[in-house]
């Protein structure tokens, strides 16, 4: 047994006896309050690095979401072996000088949080694409320990690392990991932070003067000493020299040698990936084995037959059990608020605030704003969450994204862009928070114009409810075929108009892997809360108004100015027009509010919508409802994302859609 | 798979029959960075595993990772097919 397997043995402890998670700080970037050494957790994509650092921290959390981000950073007190520290986990990453969309390249990220050590987590059974990572942290000049993870499945796929030799190699020490059993993950942070302490009690200036000659060659080593001297005497242009590496330098949080590497990164990284290959020969150890299931099961994923049939199997059947489980969460939701909350709310309301108007709006936003929240938004919300985390754990989206790519290159967009689309069905607001999956800005915007157009659970609800029982199942079946058919125009037009155009795939693809249970409920869990947070306030604020304006009579007005576009255009009775306007605010009450005020328009003969309107103006009505401007919590949110002007030019590019489509339509039917 | 062809000529990655292995040996300068980050450099050894459909990205082996590249990307690889006794050697 080698000595670092010995360490690993001596320090291995349950997790729930080692760690202590309290809480986050707001950002990264701050100095610890009370001195702890930081450690950075660093890896490739699709290593297992979340699900090592929940391990690591003892709670499973989704938070890098967002690459790049500095606040999906998350930071995590621990103490382990009777040493506190501060664990920071950052975006996945292929190389340090990794830059996405409009984002700090990725050593900024990693230089903000200040590491005094690094955790490298790589994949055991491909160090030749893993080790050049940790070779780049390592030439940084702060201490690395290495994470050699997935050491199951390489031991799966026959592949077995000799750890003390890539140990001696790599002059760092190398743990063998199995991030989804906790097996060596509190080793190798307690010798992360153990090598920390070194780093800070003042031996690090001494460590670092040069690069070390082995691995590279001399001449490259030449170089890149020349550089840091150049950028230790301020002697460099700047425009060859980030200013934040100047800044880091100056400030004695990175050495010459460190800074030099970074900015000698295209001379450096050939060198890194023939040494990880030279490296890997030497510690490698192969025995042929059969490949495992899932390696083989991978395969079909992606291949036409029978990938595509199980995606459309896998597709239909998330869709069901999304709408299963949420219909039957929304009941029973739905009747424990109107049987238990309902009447407190309204008595406490009725007594509490003297004015009427003022009761009633309030009543609006607090029973009915939030009702719509239990009964609609979390029971939807909430199902289809689980059911990504299940599907992306698994691996299996990476699968369908590659199925889907070509489809969706038409678009302007990425297969990836598969994924919040099918979220948009459930509702707007996660699926657009969703395309943060995709690389750029204009993939964002793309794929959140689609979106719009896309009907989510309410609106979808209104087209069948609208049309199953008064113009027959078929009916709706071809509103939906419709609508679809305006989104694939609209989108197409829009990839058209939209300057720029999409970087062609390059997917790493995961193995299908048995997703755990504890991270898809957090991941879920998390996704749901930032869901919450943001549509309650837009939603409680939107029924406010709405009440208001309903309950003072003042909707008349804008009524009667719509009325000639909604008689003319779309050939629907003006009431219409008042109920489209409302259902800004809350799309799936467009059908209620369209009884509430035929009733008060037609008087009590107009309780049913067969009374006052033909099939064929049910028909357009559903359609425009379902392609129209989004609500109010889908605008916050596109406001929130891509900034106010962006998200008034989608949301009118979806009226103007709406109504062209609409017009089109009703002359179609027949009724204008 | 198209064996009768003759894997032995360079070619494109686009090109190359599925289940040949072949050797990286250039690639085009606008697409060097992002493949480069993603180990494909000149003088791995990949393979082609399997097309998506409608015309949509290759799936490539590189030693134990799978890869999706769109056709456009495989086509600015050169790769010249790997004699059969050698492939068996590389990985």
């Amino acid at each position: 047994m080698s000595a670092v397997e010995a360490g690993e043995l001596a320090c291995h402890r349950p997790a729930a006896t080692e760690t202590e998670a309290s809480g986050e700080a707001p950002a990264a970037g701050a100095v610890d309050g009370d001195g702890s050494p930081v450690i950075a957790v660093v890896g490739r994509p699709n290593v297992g690095k979340s699900t090592f650092f929940a391990r690591a921290s003892g709670r499973y959390a989704e938070v890098a979401n967002v690459p790049g981000t500095t606040v999906s950073i998350a930071r995590r007190h621990v103490r382990l072996g009777g040493r506190a520290a501060v664990l920071i986990d950052l975006p996945g990453a292929f190389t340090l000088t990794d830059r996405s969309d409009g984002l700090p390249a990725f050593w900024q990220l990693l230089l903000a949080a200040r590491p005094d050590a690094i955790v490298v987590v790589v994949d055991a059974g491909d160090l030749r694409r893993h080790l050049p990572l940790a070779l780049a942290c390592r030439d940084l000049g702060v201490p690395i320990v290495v994470a050699a993870n997935l050491a199951d499945e390489a031991g799966a796929r026959g592949i077995e690392v000799d750890l003390g030799r890539l140990s001696q190699l790599l002059a760092a020490p190398v743990h063998r990991t199995i991030g989804r059993q906790g097996v060596g993950v509190l080793a190798a942070v307690g010798d992360a932070i153990r090598l920390a302490g070194v780093r800070s009690s003042g031996d690090r200036a001494a460590v670092r003067r040069a690069l070390p000659v082995p691995p590279y060659p001399a001449d490259v080593v030449r170089r890149v000493s020349a550089l840091a001297g150049r950028l230790a005497g301020g002697d460099v242009p700047t425009d060859h020299v980030p200013p934040e590496l100047l800044s880091a330098v100056a400030a004695g949080r990175l050495s010459p040698v460190g800074a030099a590497t970074i900015v000698a990164a295209e001379d450096l990284e050939p060198e890194r990936w023939a040494v990880a290959e030279r490296w890997a020969a030497q510690v490698e150890r192969r025995h042929a084995v059969r490949p495992p299931l899932a390696d083989r099961l991978a395969r079909h994923v992606t291949a036409p037959w029978p990938g595509l049939p199980l995606f459309a199997l896998v597709t239909l059947a998330s869709l069901g059990a999304t709408m299963a489980l949420g219909t039957f969460l929304s009941n029973v939701l739905g009747s424990a608020w109107s049987a238990a909350v309902s009447p407190v709310l309204t008595a406490v309301v009725t007594a509490l605030v003297p004015i009427p108007a003022l009761a009633a709006a309030t009543l609006w936003a607090l029973d009915s704003g939030l009702l719509a929240m239990v009964s609609v938004g979390i029971p939807f919300v909430l199902s289809f969450y689980l059911l990504l985390a299940v599907l992306e754990d698994s691996g299996y989206l990476a699968g369908a994204a590659v199925l889907a790519d070509r489809i969706f290159n038409a678009l302007g967009l990425p297969g990836r862009a598969a994924i919040p689309l099918l979220a948009a069905t459930g509702c707007n607001v996660p699926a657009i928070y969703g395309t943060r999956v995709l690389d750029s800005r204009r993939e964002r915007l793309l794929a959140s114009f689609l979106i719009t157009l896309t009907p989510c659970s309410a609106r979808s609800a209104v087209v069948i409810a609208a049309l199953a029982p008064f113009a027959g199942p078929l009916a709706a079946f071809a509103a939906f075929g419709v609508v679809g058919l305006i989104a694939l125009s609209a989108g197409l037009a829009a990839n058209a108009l939209v300057p720029g155009h999409q970087s062609p795939l390059v997917l790493e693809l995961p193995p299908l892997r048995r997703p755990i249970a504890r991270q898809v409920g957090a991941k879920a869990w998390f996704r749901f809360s930032s869901f919450v947070t943001t549509a309650t306030p837009v939603m409680l604020a939107g029924s406010f108004v709405l009440g208001g304006l309903y309950e003072t009579g003042a909707i008349g007005p804008i009524g009667d100015a719509i009325a000639p576009l909604v008689r003319g255009l779309l050939g629907l009775p003006p009431v219409a027009g008042i109920a489209l306007a409302l259902a800004f605010l809350r799309k799936e009450l467009a059908l209620q509010l369209l009884l509430v005020l035929a009733v008060a328009e037609y008087g009590a003969g107009a309780s049913s919508l067969a009374a006052f309107m033909t099939s064929g103006q049910l028909f357009v009505y559903a359609i425009v409802t379902a392609v129209s401007v989004p609500c109010v919590a889908t605008l916050a949110t596109l406001a929130g994302e891509f900034g106010w002007r962006s998200a008034l030019t989608v949301s009118g590019a979806t009226l103007g859609v709406a109504l062209a489509a609409g017009g089109i339509v009703a002359r179609l039917v027949g009724i204008a | 798979m198209r064996k009768s062809e003759s894997p032995t000529q360079e070619c494109a990655l686009a090109d190359l029959p599925a289940g040949v292995p072949a050797r990286v040996v250039a690639i085009d300068e606008e697409r060097l960075l992002v493949l480069a980050a993603h180990g494909i450099r000149p003088g791995v050894v990949v393979s082609v595993e399997d097309d998506a459909p409608f015309g949509g990205p290759r799936i490539i082996r590189l030693g134990p990772a799978r890869l999706a590249i769109a056709r456009v990307v495989a086509a600015a690889i050169r790769v010249r097919p790997e004699p059969a006794a050698d492939a068996a050697r590389t990985r």
